[in-house]
């Protein structure tokens, strides 16, 4: 069926069929959002700014009568631009009204009437923001302006073309904004003007499938990753990066063989572009992670790990840019790695902004290459390490000395360390966070509390092997048959007062009940103090803590 | 031929004040469950707040429109009045484009200024007060305009928050410095700097938090003038205030409320001050 021209009825109605797709999308244009600011609302943004256009164009060119192209498309405009909502609701209202400019005074919709309709959509658009930039939706709605005269063709088949070329521009959009390429994704408003473009063309084409199928623009449902977008998943975009692609081969240790079907599952559950290949002796590792370190420690407690490559693809990719071939650290300029054990103060370190973790402390000392490794792997251009222990310290130092981008912040223990950490500020030079953060160390007071492994005399406390001991910042100054008790008079002997905040960090053989029971009677006997808290796994403290 | 001072709701300022400085301000939008409301029009803070915990979408805003713009400026030229126009900092809001925008489409250029605060909240209420006092016996727009451009350092802002979260799920703070808050109880302090928001300090209880608030005003005074405001707790703004008065008299300090368009990205239980320093 050709259709050579559209009228008045017909454009509103096709509109309002659009408005509809895009409430159909509104959840993945919202969530797509991370530029320019990444708050989530472009889906509703321009749709309220649709709303406002048909309900406008209902309420000028109402039902039962005939109403010329010129007069809908010109409501249309009127409508949005009344009702625009954010910077892609304003684009979008510069758009129609560039559409009605080029059929002012047209009594239907031609073919021949298209192309100059959407080279002033165009033009309007561009106009309507101070910076126009590239990657948007502008350049979709621009692609579309290329739409040329073709006397072959009729209406439908020149919008469906319309509608080929803005898909094509869309999916280009993450090479010019690297935001996008960073988040995997495409630009939110102009899959939006995709949709509505979509939409129109179904109901002018009377939802002819052959020329439509608005159901492959599902394939924007889902970013680079492989993953479906959604409102959660926004906050996770904004700052995932491509990662560093790491290669490894595990070797068993003499008589634990290897399980590849475990260590397949557990990177494909933890990384990207999984293979792994081998043996029960041997295994070969291909991953994409953000986090090498944790998936090196993870392959480093099943065996050795051999021949390890580590490549920062955020680098590379910068590198293919700008045609730079010179190795060059990644974005971050200022990278925050503390030392510690246990999956809750790992948890820990990492959600509050730290470039990874590693893996040590009490019985589990990291050597001074792998804080050489796990700093280079961030690819930050200055590190600083937080030991968290007395006895990691000196690796720690000596890393320093190698590496003249290593900076350590002497914390002795956790509890120093989480002060240090609350002071780190990830904008601040390294000079400036050493300083704060070794300052902030010092204001905390640390609580340690350890099973005896032998009987002891120390410091006048007499202790048989198993009881609990506690430390108060490093001196052993109580001991019971329970690490609650042994706890509860550490805590006594450090004299709390009501404006006194208590941190506890449980262990991992604390159950909730204990920890909730523990909190409780703290609180009972001082009145007004704040207990936080934290279950931090750690396996060899059954307490730790923080007294500020 | 009078200047008049144009700004949007965003500046916080409190009515009495508003009125008395015969001050224009053009609501912003917020939009709560898909329904769109004129920030302090159509939707008052107390119903706001109470949805902002409630609703099922987390609320939006958006900046008012090109013709929201032309309509008040053509409005108050036409008259034939001068007009500053001072808006939220256009590192958080794309109000200043809309402003932009309608001057363009008006062709006004000699009398209207346009002035990005860089700021937000009663701080840029602060900015917006100053402006209209200068206003008042100034004489030629673009004069005061500069003037009003040049203090713009002297007005901060500080704010204790209970969560960074709505600020974070609303775009308006980077991830990176939004870093911390969430697995230990950190009641973060932001002060506005460059026309955005950046952790200062992150204290480990709301009590710590006002304590610190008064400290680091401290270091700014002496004040010209001073302001507390709150979203939800107006108990602890009164703390607040009367912990400023070394600093100014209670009857000077100015009480204010995060509004619906702040209260979107400041979340229930902050606090906060604005003052604008002593300078000559």
């Amino acid at each position: 069926m050709t259709i050579d021209e559209l009228e008045g009825q017909e454009l509103r109605t096709a509109f309002l069929a659009a408005t509809d797709q895009l409430e159909e999308f509104r959840d993945v244009v919202n969530a797509l959002n991370v530029f320019p600011v990444p708050d989530g609302d472009t889906g509703t943004n321009m749709l309220l700014t649709m709303r406002a256009a048909i309900a406008n164009a209902w309420q000028e060119c109402p039902d039962g009568q005939e109403h010329t192209v010129g007069a809908v498309s010109l409501s249309l405009a009127k409508g949005a631009f009344f009702g625009a909502r954010g910077n892609s609701g304003v684009i979008l209202s510069q758009f129609l009204k560039g559409f009605a400019e080029a059929l002012s005074g047209k009594k239907t919709l031609t073919s021949k009437d298209l192309p100059l309709a959407f080279k002033l959509a165009s033009d309007w658009a561009y106009k309507s923001v101070g910076n126009p930039v590239e990657g948007t939706m502008l350049t979709v709605i621009k692609s579309v302006a290329k739409v040329v005269n073709c006397s072959s063709l009729d209406l439908v088949e020149l919008w469906r073309s319309a509608y080929i070329t803005a898909q094509e521009a869309l999916e280009h959009t993450p090479e010019q904004l690297s935001i996008l390429r960073e988040s995997g994704v495409v630009d939110s408003g102009g899959l939006g003007v995709v949709v509505l473009i979509g939409g129109v063309l179904q109901s002018i084409s009377h939802n002819d499938s052959a020329v439509v199928d608005l159901s492959q623009l599902d394939r924007f449902r889902v970013n680079t990753y492989g993953n479906p977008i959604t409102a959660e998943s926004l906050n996770s975009t904004i700052d995932q990066r491509w990662g560093f692609c790491t290669q490894f081969v595990i070797s068993n240790n003499q008589c634990n063989p290897l399980d590849l079907d475990q260590i397949r599952s557990h990177y494909q559950d933890t990384a990207l572009s999984t293979a792994v290949v081998g043996d029960n002796r041997n295994v070969r590792v291909h991953i994409h992670v953000e986090e090498p370190t944790a998936a090196v420690a993870y392959a480093e407690s099943l065996g050795s790990v051999t021949d390890l490559h580590i490549e920062d693809m955020d680098s590379q990719a910068t590198q293919f840019a700008t045609g730079d071939h010179s190795p060059e650290p990644n974005g971050l300029a200022l990278a925050l790695l503390p030392v510690a054990q246990g999956k809750g103060l790992a948890q820990l370190f990492q959600d509050s902004g730290c470039a990874g973790v590693i893996e040590g402390g009490q019985t589990m000392n990291p050597s001074v290459q792998q804080i050489l490794d796990s700093a280079v792997s961030t690819g930050a251009i200055d590190v600083i390490i937080l030991p968290n222990h007395s006895n990691i310290i000196l690796a720690a130092k000596q890393a320093a000395a190698a590496k003249t981008s290593i900076h350590v912040v002497p914390t002795e223990s956790i509890p120093q360390g989480v002060a240090a950490l609350l002071a780190f500020n990830p904008e601040g030079s390294w000079q400036e966070n050493v300083k704060s953060m070794s300052s902030a160390m010092s204001k905390v007071v640390s609580v340690e509390i350890i099973n005896a492994s032998r009987d002891v005399t120390m410091n006048g406390v007499t202790i048989a092997e198993g009881q609990y001991i506690g430390f108060l910042d490093g001196e052993l100054v109580a001991a019971s048959n329970s690490p609650e008790m042994a706890l509860q008079s550490t805590l006594g002997t450090a004299g709390l007062n009501a404006d006194t905040i208590v941190t506890v960090y449980c262990g991992a053989d604390k159950s909730v009940s204990d920890a909730t029971q523990l909190t409780a009677e703290l609180e009972a006997e001082y009145p007004g103090i704040q207990v936080d808290l934290v279950f931090g796994g750690q396996p060899n403290h059954q307490y730790l803590a923080s007294i500020e | 031929m009078t200047i008049r001072i144009v700004t949007d709701s965003s500046c916080d300022l409190p009515s009495n004040l508003i009125n008395r400085h015969g001050i224009t301000v053009l609501p912003c939008y917020v939009i709560v469950d898909d329904e769109t409301f004129k920030d302090g029009v159509e939707i008052q803070a107390d119903d706001f707040y109470s949805r902002l915990q409630t609703g099922i979408r987390t609320p939006t805003t958006s900046q008012p429109t090109p013709s929201d713009f032309q309509e008040v400026y053509s409005d108050l030229i036409g008259r034939g009045d001068q007009v500053i126009s001072i808006h939220v900092s256009s590192k958080l809001s794309g109000t200043l484009n809309s402003a932009e925008q309608a001057r363009n489409s008006l062709g006004f250029s000699n009398e209207l200024e346009i002035i990005d605060s860089k700021l937000a909240s009663i701080p840029m209420g602060l900015a917006v007060l100053d402006a209209a006092i200068m206003a008042d016996q100034g004489r030629d727009v673009h004069e005061v305009a500069s003037k009003v451009r040049q203090r713009l350092d002297s007005h901060h802002g500080l704010f204790a928050l209970d969560t960074l979260e709505y600020l974070q799920k609303g775009g308006r703070i980077g991830k990176a410095r939004a870093f911390m808050g969430s697995v230990l109880n950190v009641k973060p302090i932001l002060r506005l700097q460059d026309g955005e928001a950046y952790p200062v300090e992150r204290p480990r209880s709301r009590d710590r938090a006002l304590k610190r608030l008064v400290e680091l005003t401290q270091q700014l005074a002496p004040a010209r003038r001073l302001a507390v405001i709150h979203s939800t707790d107006k108990d602890r703004m009164a703390e607040l205030k009367e912990s400023l008065t070394e600093i100014l008299p209670a009857n000077q300090i100015i009480e204010s409320r995060f509004g619906s368009t702040l209260g979107t990205y400041i979340g229930p239980d902050a606090i906060g001050i604005a003052i604008t320093q002593e300078t000559d």
